[in-house]
């Protein structure tokens, strides 16, 4: 657990700090990605976000780009 | 909660640098848009060049400047029609740019009357949608605040359309403007933000 943590980390940003990041940072820096369910994407998401439902994520990463951040949600 | 799951996911697969939403989207207390992923890309195969992306640009920011008009039409106080004026002439400015964009890259002889009435004839439905919108808000709804309000909502869905737009546009040149008329959509939102914050208690 430990070690993972030290080699692949992730941080848990509040909306306030998600917000900040959008503002500065270009669309095509990074990858905005929603990870819930199709019907809940239509209801709302963050403008530009793409969908890969959390279910089908493992098998579908190579539609990123991985030199780029990811800010999931 | 499905952020985390997902960041740890990435994180643990080699993505660099994640970042995950605490809270999800719950927590989100912005605007967000609506539709599928597909919404206003029906018709779009990714190949298209960036006038045919520029042409769709245009459409959509005149049903904008069409709402804004419309909506100062039924302005019942000098301050509300004021707030739409300044809406109106936002949006004229950046049909200009759009225009100038698409008439550097179509071909020569780019009229803009006729994509005027093209684009008018496609919005048409949209209209009745803004119609509804208006009448929607009733006159209590006409108020600036709530006007601000529903033209940040529909400036974030023209921004999601830029940027879904972008991400299948192949033509780096059609990429690069649309992303270009995102960051123009959050400045104006950013704008639209901040005249509401103004406007205090309304």
């Amino acid at each position: 657990m430990l070690i993972k943590a030290l080699f692949s980390p992730s941080r848990d940003l509040n909306p306030a700090e998600v917000r900040a990041y959008l503002a500065s940072h270009r669309e095509d820096a990074f990858t905005l990605l929603d990870v819930r369910q199709p019907g809940e994407y239509e209801r709302g998401h963050l403008p530009g976000a793409v969908l890969i439902p959390l279910p089908q994520l493992s098998g579908r990463l190579d539609e990123m780009d991985r030199s780029k951040p990811v800010l999931a949600y | 909660m499905r952020s985390r799951a997902a960041a740890e996911l990435l994180a643990g697969a080699g993505f660099k640098e994640v970042y995950s939403l605490k809270g999800g989207l719950h927590a989100w207390q912005g605007l967000t848009a609506a539709g599928p992923p597909s919404q206003g890309l029906g018709l779009i195969s990714g190949g298209e060049g960036l006038p045919e992306m520029l042409a769709m640009a245009y459409g959509l920011e005149l049903g904008l400047r069409v709402f804004y008009a419309e909506a100062a039409g039924r302005a019942d106080s000098a301050a509300t029609a004021e707030v739409l004026t300044l809406l109106a002439q936002v949006e004229a400015k950046h049909l200009d740019r759009v225009w100038a964009l698409y008439a550097a890259s179509a071909p020569a002889g780019a009229d803009r009357g006729e994509v005027d009435r093209q684009a008018s004839a496609q919005m048409m439905e949209g209209g009745q949608e803004v119609e509804r919108a208006l009448l929607d808000l009733a006159p209590e709804g006409l108020r600036p605040a709530a006007l601000l309000e529903l033209a940040m909502a529909l400036e974030t869905q023209a921004l999601d359309l830029y940027l879904r737009l972008a991400r299948k546009a192949r033509e780096e040149g059609a990429r690069r403007a649309l992303l270009d008329l995102a960051q123009d959509e959050k400045t104006h939102l950013q704008a639209l933000a901040e005249k509401l914050e103004g406007l205090g208690g309304d």
